[in-house]
């Protein structure tokens, strides 16, 4: 996951956070995953594909979410991921960790 | 389930390799035509589809990348290291193929060893689930040893127990076999109806018999494997084909299975006709006096109802047939018997000689023995590998270099070495197998016969084995390489022209493996040269009896129409042709011979003035023997007469006495003259008329025994004799001649053993043999595997040192100098094995003493023997790389750093 602009990565594993955050809103296809986080971040982030499939296949393989064939709104075959329990629990987990992270960076650019 | 999901999702691109790449395509397709569709609105559909492919990026790539975080991607990296392992090896084919055959050799060694160990103590019988097959034995109060069973019994113990199913059958021996033109003396199992249903036999072709066939008394027969393969080379057209047994027609209708050699270990099973054809057979029947004794076995519905099963079978015994009277055996006092039940898993153990524990000490040793082949052979592929890696370390620190992570590198350096294992190991698993079959060839004995059991088949669990000595051999020669290798610091051999090659310690490292080897090879060729002392000394035991110049031959008349008569009336013309035999000097028949066997039968006596300890042994064994055995034999006469022609059938009863037992009964008088009575009924006297030496008939490393020598004519019914010819040149010059004077004889008698007197000894030795033949072996094996280590650190050292000796030759040094100045290093590597070998074969020589006989545990002028082999052979392994030392141009060598 990166940036629009600056293109440099940012936090390691943020972009796993994101892909479960959305999945929480039901079962997604790829894209789907990728232009929800492109529009709730006001395209601000972009999600390149390059990095998207790795991250899918690397939160199954953590047992975080399952993906299972069905078809579209528009009556395509499409692959559609959903969030396990243990993936909610690491999503919580996640969070936390992130906020505790932006906190601090936070008062360091604050009072630095 | 999440980890259960997480693991599927794992494993599912191995299952679906195709399935995982199609889905990702199809993933990727949809996620650019959605995109797409999103641009549409902006410009024409072609622009659009553009910019979803330009935002898209590679396809291909992202493919990669997805696919790299895979089981696939895993696999890819392990066939990318196979592949540039491979390549390495095909480069280097003097190291591969040195390294390949010291792994082969090693490991074969250990996987024919093994099949010996798993065939003869390990493998359970090849039937389903036979750890719930049992087998009762009648244990009788008075004689220790179970006696078999009468139908009647086995079909009350039928009837009444539950414990599950039952069966019997009985072998009868020697019973003539006629195939076409083709006769042999085989031996019969006669089966209950329900035999191969209980133990769970199928048949390999045809059927196998069944309980029709017992009820109808069908002369039917199945026969075996090796007789299938032996009679009709095994043809289908076998099936429906009749073969005689003993005269009377029988129908084939089955083959068992190769595996299956019957329940009795160890067994040959040949042919099997069901119980109620055994009249045809020339059976008196299955209950009564003169009723064939039975075998019952069964199978247990589960094994742990052994317990039960036990108890419930001797109440039942005890009720019905404890004491004798359904057997018809009207046994004075009533004397009671009661029933064990055992798990045969492993087979009916056979005779009161336990093979399995006689085998198993010896295999044990000889196990140890090929592990520590197999370390030498493994010190030595370590060694190669070290010496490559040193030479591999410019390329190793290159690509360390370059980033590639250790466990990257360590990763690759093990593939090479599973590689190498591999092919090691698969090339083992053929010399086993050709191996074995040498072993049994060269094992004409016992274990000859058992070649059936101990052939060699790719069991599984031989496979396993070899696939675990294998992977064992990876973890010894390739990891601590590996690790070493990729320890090495970075500059030194990028710096310098990679001539150091890892300096002192790699050196210090390969000197020590080199130095292991020996003293692991004096182990191993001083245990052989004690086992090879111990033959010779049981070889060369005076047992009182002549070893050389001796033919032995056993004529039978079991299975012809002289059966009943017996061969007393026959032998003494036999023996006259024998002895008008050229090249024979003296010939005499007896019941049994020292070494070679017979009949032994024992009787109880009674010795008028001598009063027997109470619990003392009164049995003494004894051997009837025509006239001029002593001679014929080489057992000498101490006092008193031998039979003479004048001792018939009417006269006064006579026995000649070993020294042994006149001692025993007659400590302070010469016993010639003395009565003996023999039997417990007491109408046989005996005159003693003489004391013969003792000889040692059955092991000539225990004390002789007493024993009785009686005239034949004077002791009844002897189905078969040994006859015993002295002859004047080699003794297996006259066999073939001998066998044909009892053909023209009486073409129906039988010579159904025929030996030298030392073929005997070597097959009663046969294990003793196999010990000290297979020690020797691992000897050569270990002296040659050693003295390709020696080599190749010594030519390794010489190439090194190319400038060194440049200089020092220069500087006028004498190529004898030169040679010197290698061999000295060689000498000293192999002195310094000696020295941690030496107590070793202490240790060793401990370690074997059970098996020992006439020489010590630590034999000194063995050791010095073993130490000198190994210098010798060190010195001609050092003698190639030393001549190219001296050969070495100085110029040239100076030039070239």
């Amino acid at each position: 996951m990166r940036p629009a602009k600056p293109k440099d990565d940012l936090l390691p594993g943020t972009l796993d956070m994101l892909v479960l955050r959305t999945l929480t809103l039901g079962p997604l296809h790829g894209y789907a995953i990728a232009q929800h986080i492109e529009r709730t971040s006001a395209d601000i982030l972009t999600v390149e594909q390059g990095s998207l499939y790795p991250a899918l296949e690397r939160v199954q393989r953590k047992g975080w979410a399952t993906s299972k064939w069905g078809t579209s709104p528009t009556g395509r075959r499409a692959r559609y991921y959903t969030i396990t329990r243990s993936g909610r629990a690491r999503l919580g987990e996640e969070v936390s960790e992130f906020h505790r992270l932006y906190a601090a960076i936070s008062r360091v650019l604050k009072h630095a | 389930m999440s980890w259960l999901d997480a693991l599927r999702h794992r494993l599912r691109p191995l299952v679906h390799p195709d399935a995982y790449d199609r889905e990702l395509q199809e993933e990727f397709t949809l996620h650019r035509a959605l995109d797409a569709a999103q641009q549409r609105d902006a410009a024409d559909a072609e622009a659009a589809a553009h910019a979803a492919r330009l935002r898209f990026g590679s396809p291909t790539v992202h493919r990669e990348e997805t696919r790299r975080m895979t089981i696939l991607g895993w696999l890819d990296v392990l066939r990318q290291d196979a592949r540039y392992g491979w390549r390495a090896l095909v480069r280097a084919p003097a190291f591969t193929a040195v390294a390949v055959l010291s792994l082969a050799l090693g490991i074969g060694a250990n996987t024919v060893i093994f099949g010996l160990v798993y065939s003869l103590l390990l493998e359970p019988l090849p039937l389903p689930h036979p750890e719930r097959l049992i087998a009762l034995q009648r244990v009788d109060a008075s004689s220790k040893s179970g006696s078999g069973f009468q139908l009647a019994e086995f079909e009350e113990l039928r009837r009444a127990s539950g414990a599950g199913d039952l069966t019997t059958f009985s072998s009868v021996l020697n019973v003539l076999l006629e195939v076409g033109e083709q006769r042999d003396y085989a031996t019969v199992n006669v089966v209950e109806g329900r035999y191969f249903q209980t133990i769970g036999l199928r048949a390999q072709i045809g059927r196998l018999i069944t309980p029709d066939d017992d009820r109808s008394a069908a002369p039917v027969v199945v026969i075996s494997d090796s007789t299938w393969a032996r009679f009709f080379n095994r043809s289908r057209s076998a099936l429906g084909q009749t073969i005689t047994l003993r005269g009377n027609t029988f129908t084939i209708v089955g083959v068992t299975p190769a595996p299956f050699q019957g329940l009795v270990f160890p067994g040959h099973f040949e042919l099997a006709v069901p119980m109620g054809a055994g009249p045809l057979i020339g059976l008196a029947g299955f209950t009564g006096p003169r009723a064939q004794p039975l075998l019952i076995v069964g199978r247990l519905s589960n094994a742990a109802a052994i317990t039960g099963a036990k108890a419930a079978l001797d109440n039942v015994f005890r009720a019905c047939c404890a004491s004798g009277q359904l057997a018809g055996a009207a046994k004075a006092g009533g004397s009671t018997s009661r029933l064990n039940v055992i798990e045969i898993s492993h087979g009916i153990p056979f005779g009161k000689v336990n093979l399995r524990a006689e085998y198993a000490r010896i295999l044990v040793v000889l196990m140890a023995g090929v592990a520590v082949v197999l370390l030498i052979a493994c010190a030595n592929v370590g060694n190669l590998v070290l010496a490559r890696s040193a030479a591999r370390s410019r390329e190793l620190a290159v690509r360390l270099a370059m980033g590639a992570s250790r466990g990257r590198i360590v990763r690759q350096l093990l593939t090479e070495g599973a590689q190498l294992a591999v092919l090691g190991g698969a090339m083992g698993f053929l010399l086993a197998a050709w191996g074995t079959r040498l072993l049994l060839q060269s094992l004409p004995g016992n274990l000859g016969a058992f070649s059936d059991i101990v052939a060699f088949h790719p069991k599984p669990a031989l496979l396993a084995f070899n696939a675990a000595v294998s992977l064992a051999c990876v973890l010894v020669f390739g990891l601590v390489p590996a690790l070493r290798a990729t320890r090495t610091d970075l500059i030194s051999p990028l710096k310098d022209r990679g001539e150091s090659r890892g300096g002192r310690r790699a050196g210090a490292l390969d000197r020590a493996l080199v130095v292991a080897q020996v003293s692991l090879a004096l182990l191993l060729v001083s245990s052989a040269g004690l086992l090879a002392a111990t033959l010779r000394n049981l070889r060369n035991i005076d047992g009182g009896f002549a070893t050389t110049h001796v033919l032995l031959a056993s004529v039978d008349t079991r299975g012809t129409s002289y059966e009943r008569a017996g061969i007393v009336p026959l032998y003494p013309e036999l023996l006259e042709r024998v002895r008008r035999m050229n090249g024979v000097r003296a010939a005499a028949a007896s019941s049994t011979s020292p070494v070679f066997g017979g009949r032994w039968s024992t009787d109880l006596i009674d010795v008028p003035g001598y009063a027997a300890a109470s619990g003392e042994d009164m049995a003494v064994p004894l051997n009837a023997v025509s006239a001029g055995y002593f001679e014929a034999a080489g057992i000498r006469l101490l006092s008193g007469r031998d039979f003479t022609a004048s001792d018939g059938p009417r006269d006064q009863k006579v026995v000649v006495i070993s020294e042994t037992m006149a001692r025993a009964f007659w400590p302070a008088r010469d016993p010639v003259g003395a009565t003996i009575r023999i039997g417990t009924d007491s109408a046989m006297e005996l005159r003693v008329i003489g004391v013969a030496k003792d000889a040692k008939y059955l092991d000539q490393r225990a004390p002789a025994e007493k024993m009785m020598y009686v005239p034949l004519v004077q002791s009844g019914d002897w189905p078969f004799v040994v006859i015993t010819a002295r002859t004047a040149g080699e003794p297996q010059l006259l066999a073939a001649q001998l066998t044909r004077e009892v053909r023209a004889f009486v073409p129906e008698l039988r010579v159904r053993q025929l030996l030298a007197m030392e073929q005997a000894i070597d097959q009663s030795l046969e294990r003793e043999r196999l010990a000290a033949g297979l020690a020797a072996l691992f000897g050569v094996l270990a002296l040659s595997l050693a003295a390709v280590g020696l080599y190749g650190v010594v030519s390794y050292g010489v190439t090194r040192r190319t400038a060194e000796i440049g200089i020092r030759m220069a500087l006028g040094a004498r190529a004898t100098s030169v040679v010197w100045f290698v061999l000295r290093n060689s000498f000293a590597m192999v002195m310094l094995g000696v020295a941690i070998g030496a107590p070793l074969t202490f240790l060793g020589g401990r370690a074997i003493a059970a098996l020992l006989y006439g020489v010590g545990a630590h034999d000194p002028l063995l050791l010095a023997g073993a130490a000198l082999l190994l210098t010798v052979t060190a010195g001609l392994a050092s003698a190639i790389p030393a001549m190219r030392a001296a050969r070495i141009d100085p110029l040239k060598a100076l030039r070239a750093d």
